[in-house]
């Protein structure tokens, strides 16, 4: 027998039960006889497509039994229950206690006596066929859980591979600034040997070619430092939190190797606010703006920097503004490139990386750079990020 | 000026090691012993094996320690110096090429005099010639 197919007969009274169930084995339906209602409820929980019950079987039920095992059916189920009643016309007290009870809770369907066989198998037949239905939503849901504890397996496995990923980047990372700078500082370090050393018995010539191999050197190690500095920005994992940018910025001036000597430069004009960042990036993006400000000036001009910001709606914008030299504005949106310089420049060292990685970083932590500047009238770069308020943060990009 | 601050040299590259004795010996400081890799460094602190005469090879006053070296590195040799409470009276600064703050936050952690970063230089001498 199909546990799923059979009908549950719960009819104590006289033959009933057994009239009942040879009408529906006569019709090809699968039943099987309960002693009573309590015991058609305890059997329901093994499985059945339908309960046939009579009004009599209500009155020795115990109402908590029946209300619970029917609460306790799971989402898809709304199990088909045919009461027959006594007839009459009129509501009888058990009906109503019936209807009361199981209406609310399954699918209940009420036939009179006097019974017609063809009217019990038709309405069984509609029972069960209510029941394969809910049956069938009951694959459809198995299958889809099935499928997202599928997908899910899947993302984890992503997830976990993307940060073996990660770490092995951060590992690549460290071992190129270990492995490939240190030979430049020895390639720099004997050219100034033998500037120390020898310098007296070099012409001038001599030393100049020494003084150029020691000038590579260094830019080869800026060159491998900022490409570093801009895999880390692009690939690295970046957690936005809320960041104070006035000692985020003080911390950076009064710091950072390249900026120790200008700090008093700088000036900063508080209050800047707290933005939603990545504290390593924001230094990042901040030391480059600040050196390019401090590198960019005529000859023989002192510079002059400002820091300073405004609240635009949900986001802040800080600026970096110089009183340099200033750039073309067809030069303005090509030097956030790779390896882009403005022409007009080439005679101040540098990479060509370092606005790359403001860019990237700030596009990383969902915000935005720009320049505002014209020739000789100096530049303002500025960094615009979504403004941290109380209580937000903890975002992952 | 000469001062008698014995140096030892705990460098596995030859190039950093030619470069780093050569400042030391501008300094005027000295004597400087070396060796070449973290078990080398542990064995001449322990005075083991080929440096059990002290006499050849003295327990030195200060350390300059390399981070990235064979068999163990700087890092492990820090911890192992923690378990030697008979070389606490030996300085040790790390001399490495990293200046990543996860070594540097490690080194101070185990307790380091100093940390500077390649190349060594009369500057990071100053401070030693103190020591």
């Amino acid at each position: 027998m199909n546990i799923e197919k059979r009908v549950l007969i719960a009819a104590p009274l006289g033959a009933d039960a057994r009239n009942i169930s040879e009408v529906l084995a006569g019709a090809g339906l699968e039943a099987v006889v309960c002693r009573d209602l309590d015991g058609a409820m305890e059997e329901m929980v093994a499985g059945c497509a339908a309960l046939l019950i009579t009004e009599e079987a209500m009155s020795s039920a115990h109402p908590p039994l029946i209300s619970r095992q029917l609460d306790g059916q799971p989402a898809w189920s709304d199990m088909p229950v045919v009461l027959i009643t006594s007839g009459g016309g009129q509501f009888s007290p058990v009906e109503t206690r019936a209807t009361g009870l199981i209406g609310p809770r399954a699918n209940l369907t009420l036939i009179e006596r006097p019974l017609r066989a063809s009217t019990l198998v038709a309405t069984m037949r509609t029972a069960l066929r209510a029941r394969h239905r809910q049956y069938e939503i009951r694959d459809l849901l198995a299958d889809r859980e099935k499928l997202l504890a599928s997908l899910e397996e899947r993302v984890a496995e992503r997830t976990t591979k993307l940060r073996q990923m990660v770490e092995e980047l951060e590992a690549f990372s460290y071992s190129v600034s270990h492995d490939l700078r240190a030979p430049l500082r020895v390639l720099d370090g004997y050219a100034q040997a033998l500037t120390e050393d020898y310098g007296d018995t070099l012409d001038p010539g001599a030393k100049d070619l020494l003084a150029r191999i020691s000038r590579t050197a260094h830019r080869m190690d800026r060159l491998t430092q900022d490409v570093l500095a801009y895999t880390r920005v692009s690939r690295g994992e970046l957690t936005l939190e809320p960041v104070d940018l006035e000692p985020m910025l003080r911390a950076v001036i009064e710091q950072y190797p390249s900026l120790i000597a200008s700090s008093h430069l700088i000036h900063l004009r508080p209050p800047l606010g707290t933005v939603l960042g990545h504290g390593p990036s924001l230094i990042q993006c901040f030391s480059n703006l600040l050196e390019n400000a401090l590198k960019f000036v005529s000859e023989g001009e002192v510079p002059h920097v400002d820091i300073y910001s405004e609240v635009r709606g949900d986001r802040i914008r800080v600026t970096v503004a110089d009183q340099g030299v200033g750039i073309d504005p067809a030069q303005q949106q090509r030097i956030f490139g790779m390896f882009e310089r403005a022409a007009a420049h080439k005679h101040v060292a540098g990479t060509g990386i370092g606005l790359a990685i403001v860019k990237k970083a700030a596009e990383r932590m969902g915000g935005s750079v720009g320049v505002e500047s014209a020739p000789g009238a100096g530049a303002r770069f500025w960094l615009e990020l979504a403004k941290a308020d109380a209580g937000g943060g903890g975002a992952v990009a | 000026m000469n001062v008698a601050v014995s140096v030892l040299l705990a460098e596995d590259n030859d190039d950093d090691l030619f470069l780093s004795k050569r400042v030391l010996a501008k300094a005027g400081i000295g004597p400087v012993f070396h060796v070449a890799d973290g078990k080398e460094a542990m064995d001449y602190l322990a005075g083991r094996g080929a440096y059990s005469d002290r006499v050849l090879h003295p327990l030195p006053a200060v350390i300059l320690l390399d981070l990235k070296m064979p068999f163990f590195n700087g890092h492990e040799v820090l911890e192992w110096l923690r378990t030697q409470p008979e070389l606490n009276g030996v300085k040790v600064y790390v001399l490495t090429s990293s200046g990543e703050m996860i070594d540097r936050e490690r080194a101070a952690k185990a307790g380091v005099q100093g940390y500077f970063v390649k190349p060594l230089t009369l500057e990071h001498l100053a401070v030693l010639k103190g020591a």
